[in-house]
């Protein structure tokens, strides 16, 4: 029976995901662009025109014409592949760390709202930590001390964003723990862990979904801005934050290329704050059921 | 209200402490030993162990914590290797910048934020709501750095009205703080109409226009009031968010803050400094935090008695 209800939550919660897509033209919109980078991302190598890490001195900052749709850079680089090569890397940051993030706090939040008393106390505790830095600068501390590159700055996100999931699945467990369709799992003999992996955890699935959502374009934002900075994606990568602080200087002679790398941050954070919106009022009145 | 303010710092300390460790276990525990780091091999053995007694590197880790924060309680937070200055006195020749960019900043997010969202929650699903709510959500999700770089093209250099760098008058101050300001204002914006609109639905609103009162004194004399509350606390993480957004825009418009000095001492290898810059940073924010608790715990008694 409470398998049979728990698959209705899911079906009901893809139904609305899909209602607010017909009548949410923001939402829509951002899934749109969203499906469009990932496809560029994923093809990035067919359907760039140039390779985006060929130096060619002859064509420095060069402006826009038919043969460099987005002109070049410093380096005679074309700005539009480096631009579509750039969505791999903001999309991976975005999607992977969040993902890993999420899996640590919801571990963290099940266990914690379940078992209660020391195990939770410490959890919490630790949760109230990493809440409380603000996570730039534990971005650039972390960094500080891993050494400067892609996959320490990914360790580094995926360390610091775990409080706000398990603090939410810890206050979802504590109610739903408390539930018939648990406490009969419970007579029936059921481990812990199968109940709170198979009877609570599919419950907190579209919360988690929201989170997800709200913590990608933050990721996304994290990786530019700290790339921006010099601590996060070295040269030549192809990152966004990396293309604006490499073409900077030139902001006054050649404004295109330091801004359209942004453009492109820009077009990616929204879409997924977007459909992030959309999906926390299709789930709302679902999550508080 | 005493007893509450006294359980908030209580649960405060321990928290702190173990941001501080944190922070100490990244910066110092875990990148090896500075001096062999900083030496290679080119200096003497002598010389070597020499400045590891100085620097107390041959205690074990437990001892340099507990010395570092018995210092820190005294005010003392090592010298930066860059500038051979005291941590302190260069946080302290920082803050003041950062201080001047986070109010005016904050003067500007207020400014924005707070109208833009009572007009969105009262043309609730009309066209005008939903242009605000997109510049405000445009204002949450452009990188900073970018919109820095946008200002300076279009003010500095098409315009010419505003200088582009530096920190030396007034006119300095209005680009950083805008671009800093206006990113912030979204997240403002968007929690004062929620807020708005969930206040709009209760009871005493429905009186209030039944008793023939006007809109405008139902939204600024009922609504508007009650929906500040949880502003409030949002002044709180707005500390964090600016802090955090200074040590863009302080990089960008060359302001000498802490957000500045912060990424300075990551270039410059600078441990002690970014050390010192983030722990007061993080006590700055864990203060505000407090300050809003309070404020709220002032403004509504109920909290008091949770």
């Amino acid at each position: 029976m409470q398998n049979q209800e728990e698959a209705l939550h899911a079906d009901t919660a893809l139904l609305r995901i899909a209602a607010m897509l017909r009548t949410d033209k923001k939402a829509a919109f951002g899934a749109v662009v969203i499906a469009i980078f990932i496809l560029v991302a994923l093809l990035a190598n067919a359907v760039s025109p140039y390779d985006p890490y060929k130096i060619d001195l002859a064509n420095r900052l060069g402006p826009m014409s038919a043969k460099h749709l987005a002109g070049t850079d410093s380096f005679g680089r074309d700005v539009l592949s480096r631009i579509f090569y750039g969505a791999r890397i903001s999309l991976v940051i975005g999607l992977l760390p969040s993902i890993i993030a999420i899996l640590i706090g919801t571990a963290l939040g099940l266990v914690s709202g379940y078992y209660g008393g020391f195990i939770d106390f410490i959890i919490m505790r630790l949760a109230d930590i990493v809440l409380a830095f603000p996570s730039l600068l534990l971005a650039l501390v972390i960094m500080y001390s891993l050494g400067v590159s892609l996959l320490n700055l990914f360790i580094a996100l995926a360390v610091i964003n775990w409080g706000v999931t398990a603090r939410t699945v810890r206050a979802q467990t504590l109610s739903l723990r408390e539930k018939e369709f648990v406490e009969a799992a419970r007579a029936c003999g059921v481990s812990d862990l199968a109940i709170m992996f198979r009877h609570i955890l599919p419950n907190c699935i579209p919360t988690l979904l929201v989170i997800l959502t709200l913590d990608i374009p933050e990721a996304i934002l994290s990786e530019a801005t700290l790339s921006f900075l010099g601590v996060g994606a070295e040269p030549p990568t192809a990152s966004w934050g990396l293309m604006v602080s490499e073409n900077k200087q030139f902001l006054f002679s050649q404004p295109w290329v330091a801004i359209a790398p942004g453009i492109a941050v820009l077009l990616l954070v929204i879409s997924f704050n977007f459909l992030g919106d959309g999906l926390r009022d299709a789930l709302d009145p679902f999550m508080s059921e | 209200m005493l007893k509450y303010i006294v359980s908030r710092i209580l649960v405060m300390v321990p928290i702190l402490l173990g941001i501080v460790l944190a922070i100490f276990f990244l910066l110092n525990v875990l990148p090896g030993d500075p001096v062999s780091l900083m030496m290679k091999d080119k200096i003497k053995p002598d010389v070597i162990d020499n400045l590891r007694e100085r620097m107390r590197l041959n205690d074990p880790w437990y001892v340099r914590f507990a010395v570092y924060v018995a210092n820190a309680l005294k005010g003392d937070l090592g010298y930066s290797y860059r500038y051979h200055r005291e941590v302190k006195d260069l946080i302290m020749g920082a803050f003041p910048n950062t201080v001047k960019l986070a109010f005016a900043a904050l003067a500007i997010s207020w400014g924005i934020g707070i109208p833009t969202g009572i007009i969105a929650a009262v043309r609730k699903g009309k066209l005008s709501d939903s242009v605000l709510m997109t510049f405000s959500l445009a204002g949450v999700s452009m990188p900073i750095f970018w919109i820095g770089l946008l200002m300076q093209y279009i003010f500095a250099y098409k315009l010419g009205a505003l200088p582009t760098s530096g920190f030396s008058t007034l006119k300095h101050l209005i680009l950083p703080a805008f671009v800093l300001g206006w990113s912030s204002s979204g997240g403002i914006a968007r929690m004062v109409r929620a807020n708005m609109l969930e206040v709009m639905k209760h009871d005493y609103i429905r009186t209030a226009r039944s008793k023939g009162l006007g809109e405008t004194r139902v939204v600024f004399g009922h609504a508007l009031r009650n929906s500040m509350l949880p502003v409030v606390t949002m002044m709180a993480s707005q500390v964090s968010w600016l802090l955090s957004g200074a040590v863009v825009t302080e990089s960008i418009f060359a302001i000498p803050g802490l957000g500045r000095i912060s990424v300075d001492a990551i270039t410059n290898r600078d441990m002690p400094l970014l050390q010192g810059t983030v722990i007061f940073t993080t006590v700055l924010i864990m203060l505000s935090n407090l300050i809003a608790d309070i404020a709220y715990g002032f403004l509504d008694p109920r909290i008091r008695y949770q």
